[in-house]
């Protein structure tokens, strides 16, 4: 019998041949990733190409304006033998993230990673886990646990003409006399055998593809926000959006805020209280997704502009 | 291993405890244990207890008030508030009380892709 050692340490690799792609901006966090796995980067800088910020004119580079001067590095490497079937590993700032990364997940994980770092940093910005769209200048966001439809929603409606801001995570502005919600281009997850599978071409064989949101239609910048709205996919319902009293909007809103689980959570939970009294709430149920747009683009005509004002006596 | 017991709750005159925050939506009170995360969103009738909870009033003080507002017979709401004050201790909403069913802090909502 042969056996056959694997010695693999977590520091991060010293290898040859390291190339970088970016500089990235995610809510203004610069950062950049190097591997000497050039296939990879290349997939990397392409799903993840609405971030990117020399791509992007005008005053909105990647998805904001630097916070810092301070730049953020993802090394990948791919270790261990070539028959090892969790050979990536992935390190910010020398520091490990993960090293038994697979084939099939090193994009997403790469992505999480992402958003990881854009949930450290949003404060003084309140992150929800939403996704955000715009229509003619007004913000709705799409409250949901992982798996409730948000991205699909927000990538639909992107098709129809509104302007995407996030598929995943919303951040909000509160600093200002009305909200605003800010984006995070990240690219969206496109289930494989999904209603958008039907309408544009999912390249690979992931079971989900991640689609930058400029191929589904056009990025929107920072914008007040109109409405708060919790969508669930019911199979077979239609019907209005069902207006939210506050406080119920508060206790469907506090499950799907990072914050309330560090040490801003009194802060973030009082301003979102107040939010809660200005900005209208609504559950929807979501079936056809065309029916769904329709809904949405009828509650937006609805909601007076006066609720997005928040200049009176929202705490600082 | 011993568990120590849990300190009991001060019923005779509750008190919010430390670390509840409170927000009131009218008629409604949501509440956020900021220990663990957890948020509690209370009818408007234990939200009008709530309120009342200072930690200077018994549950019998508090009984009186609300059956003056609400115009209700006071052995009625003599009821309602026990009933309410022993839930909020059973949540460990109340000082001296922790919650029936140990939790942990919230972790991230946002949880990683799964790995195919």
């Amino acid at each position: 019998m042969v056996e056959v050692a694997v010695s693999r340490t977590d520091a991060e690799p010293e290898e040859p041949d390291v190339e970088e792609v970016g500089p990235f901006a995610a809510d203004g966090n610069r950062f950049v990733l190097r591997s000497a796995q050039s296939g990879l980067l290349s997939v990397l800088a392409d799903r993840l190409r609405d971030l990117r910020l020399t791509d992007v004119v005008g005053d909105e580079a990647g998805d904001g304006p630097p916070r810092s001067g301070e730049r953020t590095v993802f090394r990948i490497a791919r270790r261990g033998p070539t028959w090892l079937d969790h050979p990536w590993g992935v390190w910010r700032d020398g520091e490990r993230c993960e090293t038994t990364v697979t084939d099939d997940y090193i994009v997403p994980y790469v992505l999480w990673e992402v958003t990881r770092l854009v949930l450290e940093r949003a404060a003084p910005r309140i992150p929800v886990h939403a996704a955000a769209v715009v229509r003619d200048g007004r913000a709705l966001i799409l409250v949901g646990a992982s798996h409730s439809g948000k991205s699909t929603l927000s990538a639909w409606l992107t098709r129809a003409g509104w302007g995407f801001l996030s598929d995943e995570v919303a951040l909000l502005d509160l600093d200002a006399d009305e909200a605003v919600v800010h984006p995070f281009r990240r690219p969206v997850g496109v289930r494989r055998h999904g209603p958008l599978d039907e309408v544009i071409d999912l390249p690979g064989h992931e079971a989900e593809v991640l689609v930058p949101a400029s191929e589904l239609g056009s990025l929107a910048p920072p914008t007040p926000l109109a409405a708060i709205v919790c969508p669930t996919y019911v199979p077979g319902a239609e019907g209005p959006p069902v207006a939210l009293a506050p406080a119920a909007a508060l206790a469907t809103l506090a499950p799907q805020l990072p914050d309330l689980a560090t040490e801003r959570a009194a802060e973030v939970f009082h301003r979102v209280a107040a939010l809660v009294e200005r900005v209208p709430a609504y559950t929807v149920r979501v079936d056809d997704l065309d029916v769904a747009e329709l809904a949405l683009r009828r509650l937006l005509d609805d909601v007076p502009a006066s609720a997005i004002d928040l200049s009176d006596g929202v705490p600082r | 291993v011993s568990v120590p017991s849990a300190p009991a709750a001060r019923l005779d005159r509750p008190a919010p405890r430390e670390g509840i925050e409170t927000a009131f939506l009218a008629p409604e009170v949501v509440l956020l244990d900021s220990t663990d995360g957890r948020v509690h969103h209370l009818n408007p009738g234990a939200s009008a207890v709530w309120m009342l909870i200072d930690g200077e009033q018994d549950a019998d003080g508090i009984a009186e008030e609300l059956a003056d507002l609400f115009d209700r017979p006071l052995r009625d709401m003599v009821g309602e508030v026990d009933a309410a004050v022993e839930d909020f201790a059973a949540r460990g909403l109340l000082a001296g009380s922790r919650a029936a069913v140990p939790v942990t802090r919230t972790g991230a909502v946002i949880a990683r892709p799964p790995d195919p």
